[in-house]
């Protein structure tokens, strides 16, 4: 499809009518908050892998099964 | 970003549409400025380049004649845009904050329910809460009772009132901790050199009753002894406590006590920073666009 045919298609479909407009920035709006919560989460969570929560957790949990002193690294 | 889109965009964006003549404005650009505007404006930049200068030249001073050892940088887990505190680190640091520091100093503003899902579960906090006892009341016949701590309760003080702390401590008061690592110069460098820098009075230092020797304490006499030695503690998961160690998981501790919400902010940094990349290519589109429609003008008047 050429340039025209798309900001043709485009505007028909989204930009001609309030309605249409609306709905879009609303889900464009959810689709970019979504996308840049989860990924930036994610890019956090993995420049501090080993640092959260979740790490120390499953080390005490470790730790409390083998409670014979076995120290597990 | 900005420059790529400026790149691809700018004939688009300086083409101009309609019946608009278009010349050469230069009205807006430094090209045509009179000899004199040129030199006070340059006048200007370098006095604010230079007051610039000054003003850092003075915050990096060397500060030679304080009586006071500057502490060393540390790498701290935490230190860095998008660091995290490490919460293993954190969670040996509760640990030595609860058997070593809480014999003398509060930690006033912290409560049990807020290390839930950051060093410990919910049901060891519980547990964790549950060894203080604390005053509570009245009860329905107007006594006060004493209770197991709960979730919702700060962490036990050591003394009833200041002036009990002081009484007990040679006159000194022992700060209050959850900040301290916001309160004093140096952050957590500050503390962690003064846990460990302990030493030896050099002679000509007359040190007061119950006082001791710190170089990164300002004045050198400080109230406190030395609280942190080899093996002073034994940690749960068996790291090797030394006092080093020690010093280093109770700073990571207070700095979290001091800054709870440091790991949100930094999270929100990213996300921001995203956003306002995006909001940045589309305000220089949009100025861009503006501008071409301005900058292709020319007015002039005709004085009869």
């Amino acid at each position: 499809m050429n340039l025209q045919g798309l900001r043709k298609t485009l505007y028909k479909g989204i930009f001609q009518r309030t309605s249409t407009f609306v709905l879009a920035c609303v889900v464009s709006a959810f689709a970019f908050e979504r996308l840049v919560d989860v990924t930036g989460d994610q890019l956090f969570l993995f420049i501090n892998t080993g640092k959260m929560y979740k790490d120390v957790e499953k080390k005490y949990a470790a730790l409390a099964a083998g409670s014979e002193g076995e120290e597990e690294e | 970003m900005a420059a790529i889109v400026g790149r691809a965009s700018r004939e688009a964006l300086l083409k101009v549409s309609g019946n608009v003549q278009p010349q050469n404005a230069r009205n807006l650009s430094f090209q045509n400025m009179s000899k004199g505007k040129k030199m006070a404006l340059g006048a200007l930049g370098t006095m604010t380049a230079g007051g610039i200068g000054f003003a850092v030249a003075l915050n990096t001073a060397v500060l030679a004649s304080d009586f006071v050892v500057h502490p060393p940088k540390f790498p701290w887990s935490f230190k860095g845009l998008l660091s995290a505190y490490d919460r293993d680190s954190m969670r040996r640091g509760f640990e030595v904050y609860k058997q070593v520091c809480a014999a003398c100093h509060s930690l006033e503003y912290i409560r049990y329910r807020e290390l839930v899902g950051v060093i410990f579960s919910k049901d060891e906090a519980k547990a964790q809460a549950a060894e203080a006892t604390y005053v509570d009341g009245p009860n329905d016949k107007g006594e006060m009772f004493e209770r197991p701590g709960k979730l919702t309760d700060v962490m036990p003080k050591p003394y009833p009132n200041p002036e009990a702390a002081k009484a007990a401590n040679n006159g000194a008061l022992p700060p209050d901790l959850t900040f301290i690592t916001r309160a004093r110069h140096g952050g957590p460098d500050y503390i962690y050199a003064l846990l460990t820098g302990y030493k030896e009075a050099p002679a000509g230092v007359n040190l007061g009753e119950g006082q001791h020797y710190n170089p990164y304490f300002p004045g050198g006499a400080i109230s406190m002894a030395q609280a942190l030695y080899n093996e002073i503690i034994e940690y749960q998961d068996g790291t090797p406590a030394t006092q080093s160690q020690l010093a280093k998981d109770v700073v990571t501790f207070l700095a979290w006590c001091a800054e709870p919400e440091g790991d949100t902010r930094k999270r929100y940094f990213i996300k921001s920073m995203v956003f306002m990349g995006v909001f940045m290519g589309t305000l220089y589109y949009f100025t861009r666009g503006k501008f071409a429609y301005l900058k292709s003008k020319k007015f002039a008047a005709k004085l009869k």
